[in-house]
């Protein structure tokens, strides 16, 4: 029976992998039709050409890669597929041999990637953008004109009027975290404090709700800013909130994959964090949001 | 025919079946009468094959296929009645006389699962007959059924077994019925065999429960 | 009431993409229904109609497994089959495949639990009087299963139902990937987390008319097998 069960299920894998694989190449194509028609004509395929991105659901969720990646798609002919999470999560893909480099923002849990033998790379900083304290427009607890983020909670615990944390071990969250130690606060039992382990985008549209605070990157905010009506940014800019966002390579002989059938597509992640580090990258990054938001979401780390 | 010889069935945590010798002849037509948990189901399954005794000796000079079991309130099938009735078919037997005899005609575009009691009862009757057995061994196959109707069956089912030889062996509760169709009753009592004989032993009974049974029957 | 006709433009003039997590959604919930049915009807009848040992133990165990969280079997078939773990060398990770297998852990208890109630109800029943008739073993199945098809319609509806709208163990594995492993439900999820509530509503509306339309020739079958 278990023997018969074992078959039965590799019969299917086969069967909905043949389906599925069809299907996937088929959509592609008609998929950038725009960033193919662009650009020169693509090269060869690479031998090895899907590149698995994991990365951050703001990185995504906002709107950037979708934007930059049919571009290095069309330009080398490689494929990247991106699975957005939380840092979090998308560093425990990496670290489980299911991703070929890292697009996350959290320096603390780059520099334990790094040191647990698992990057192939150092931190690639290459580009930041700002996070922003969002609030009822009113701003109850009064952060307007305050200097630092840090100061800006220290009023927001002060005033106890709310706060919607993400509480969901992301980037956004440990850098959250961060400025309430310094600003020497523990918030997580107080009653105004709510950690509601969620994305962004659902974080956002529950402080919107609660007409609460909340701590956000600047990208996604904009990019929702239609269905949040009651938040408005407070503080923008401080110096303790610039959100760095760095390339991590997977190292292929990690320590964790010895004996593992892991395979690394390395000569395909040195391309993609070769080409976002380029002049080309460089420009569209900048270019980004301004079209839409009227403003540049992301600036570049003067190399 | 049919020969048991030492047979015990422990049925439920009170009683067991224990019959030490029984035969019945062939074409013999059984009345198994007694209360309510005298062991009359389970002489039938044992009779069937479906229960297995746990001791004794059960002969029947008949090929296990030729037996026909219904059980007590027995399944009928997704479906019209003329499909049921084809699903017990096992020959050539004639479908639309057998429709007609057991008063089905009208109903044979019915589904099964919508007819009431006693034409459901109609309708398992008439699907053992389809099946042509040699012994049938029918647990309850008329209690549903009004008397009128009833005694039409009875005499249906006793033509039926006296036209191809067929023996029968049916439990019933109902005196009249027993009477229409048998022509040997068997009164079982807490497991054992109370009376065992023809006609006569229906107004001579001799142990002290079949006097006692039987005068509560009106017969 | 915008929301409705926003669904229904865009399921008239649908994208690139939107063909594509219409594709997925259904290539995905048909295996995972189909393999969960092949797996746990047979098992579900055996276990309503044959009495054993250690049955009701089994019993007990499907029960619990049909409450199974869809993330806790996301979570299982991640350590699995992620890159590192035991099976990581079939390299199914973010596959359409994967999030089969996820699916199927997820379904397969909830159609054994049902096939056995369904069977277990009238079984003892159908094969007695099937067996009083004297038909064959195999017959006696076979009367078994065609009785019990109706159930089984119902059964494999609410599996396909489970595994449409399922999206804790799916975005774990499949990792919501665009032309890739994204589904009706991992992008509903990530619309309404961009805050664009009107194409996740939108998306979210389709998703019930796929459900409906799949409900439709079922329910047609089943009247027709009475």
């Amino acid at each position: 029976m278990k023997k018969l069960i074992a078959l039965l299920m590799a019969l299917v894998i086969v069967l909905s992998f043949a389906a599925c694989a069809g299907k996937t190449t088929d959509v592609t194509t008609t998929a950038a039709p725009d960033a193919s028609q662009a650009t020169t004509q693509p090269v060869a395929t690479p031998e090895n050409p899907v590149i698995r991105l994991a990365t951050t659901t703001s990185v995504n969720d906002s709107g950037l890669l979708p934007y930059l990646l049919p571009a290095f798609e069309a330009e080398t002919g490689y494929k990247v597929e991106v699975a957005s999470a939380g840092t979090g999560v998308a560093i425990g893909y990496a670290k489980s041999g299911d991703a070929d480099l890292l697009l996350v923002h959290s320096k603390k849990q780059e520099e334990a990637f790094i040191e647990e033998g698992f990057a192939s790379t150092e931190r690639l900083s290459f580009m930041y953008n700002f996070f922003v304290i969002v609030g009822p427009a009113d701003d109850p607890a009064g952060i307007k004109d305050l200097a630092t983020a840090a100061d800006c909670f220290k009023a927001i615990a002060e005033a106890g009027t709310g706060f919607a944390s993400r509480g969901d071990n992301s980037g956004t969250h440990n850098k959250e975290t961060a400025i309430w130690e310094s600003a020497e606060i523990d918030p997580s039992a107080e009653s105004w404090y709510s950690s509601l382990g969620k994305g962004m985008g659902d974080t956002l549209t529950t402080a919107n709700e609660m007409k609460v605070y909340a701590l956000t990157d600047k990208a996604t905010f904009l990019s929702m800013k239609d269905s949040l009506p009651n938040l408005a940014i407070l503080k923008e800019e401080a110096d303790d909130m610039k959100n760095t966002y760095s390339l991590l390579g997977v190292k292929a002989d990690a320590a964790a994959f010895a004996g593992t059938d892991v395979s690394i597509n390395t000569e395909g992640a040195n391309a993609l964090i070769e080409w976002m580090l380029s002049d080309e990258a460089a420009a569209l990054i900048a270019d980004y949001g301004k079209e839409q938001y009227g403003e540049q979401l992301f600036f570049l780390i003067e190399k | 025919m049919i020969r048991i010889e030492n047979l015990k069935k422990r049925y439920s945590s009170d009683f067991t079946l224990d019959i030490p010798a029984l035969s019945i002849a062939p074409g013999e037509r059984v009345a198994l009468i007694g209360p309510n948990g005298s062991g009359k189901s389970t002489l039938l399954r044992i009779l069937a094959g479906v229960l297995k005794p746990e001791e004794g000796k059960i002969g029947i000079s008949v090929p296990e296929k030729d037996t026909g079991y219904q059980p007590q309130n027995p399944y009928v099938f997704r479906g019209t009645v003329e499909k049921n009735l084809r699903l017990g078919m096992r020959g050539d037997e004639d479908i639309a006389a057998l429709l007609e005899e057991c008063e089905l005609t009208a109903l044979k575009d019915k589904r099964a699962d919508r007819l009431s009691g006693g034409e459901r009862q109609r309708l398992c009757l008439a699907r053992m007959l389809a099946g042509n057995y040699k012994l049938l061994l029918l647990d309850e196959p008329l209690s549903a059924a009004d008397i009128e109707t009833g005694e039409r069956l009875s005499l249906l089912l006793k033509r039926y077994c006296e036209n191809t030889g067929a023996t029968l062996v049916m439990s019933t509760h109902l005196p009249v019925q027993a009477q229409q169709i048998a022509t040997k009753y068997l009164i079982l009592y807490k497991g054992q065999v109370a009376e065992y004989g023809d006609a006569a032993t229906l107004s001579a009974p001799e142990s002290e429960f079949g006097k006692r049974f039987l005068s509560q029957w009106k017969l | 009431m915008d929301y409705l006709k926003e669904a229904f433009t865009l399921l008239l003039h649908p994208d690139a993409e939107l063909m594509q997590i219409i594709g997925t959604t259904l290539t995905m919930s048909f295996f995972s229904t189909s393999i969960s049915c092949i797996l746990g009807m047979p098992l579900g009848v055996l276990l309503g109609k044959r009495r054993f040992i250690g049955r009701s133990l089994l019993l007990r165990i499907v029960n619990t497994l049909m409450g199974l969280p869809p993330v806790v079997a996301g979570l299982i078939v991640f350590m699995l089959f992620r890159g590192v773990g035991p099976f990581g060398s079939l390299h199914l990770m973010f596959s359409v495949p994967i999030m089969v297998i996820a699916q199927v852990l997820l379904i397969t208890p909830v159609v054994i639990g049902l096939s056995a109630a369904a069977a277990g109800e009238k079984s003892a029943m159908i094969l007695e009087t099937a067996r009083g008739m004297r038909f064959s073993g195999g017959r006696q199945t076979s009367l078994l299963l065609r009785e019990c098809a109706p159930q089984f319609v119902t059964i494999a509806l609410m599996g396909f139902g489970r595994s449409i709208a399922e999206v804790g163990a799916v975005s774990l594995v499949g990792g919501n990937i665009q032309y890739k492993t994204r589904v009706m439900t991992t992008a509903i999820l990530l619309e309404s987390n961009k805050g664009d509530f009107r194409r996740a509503l939108a998306l979210g509306v389709i998703l019930m008319l796929i459900s409906l339309i799949a409900n439709i020739p079922a329910y047609t079958l089943q009247e027709k097998m009475k």
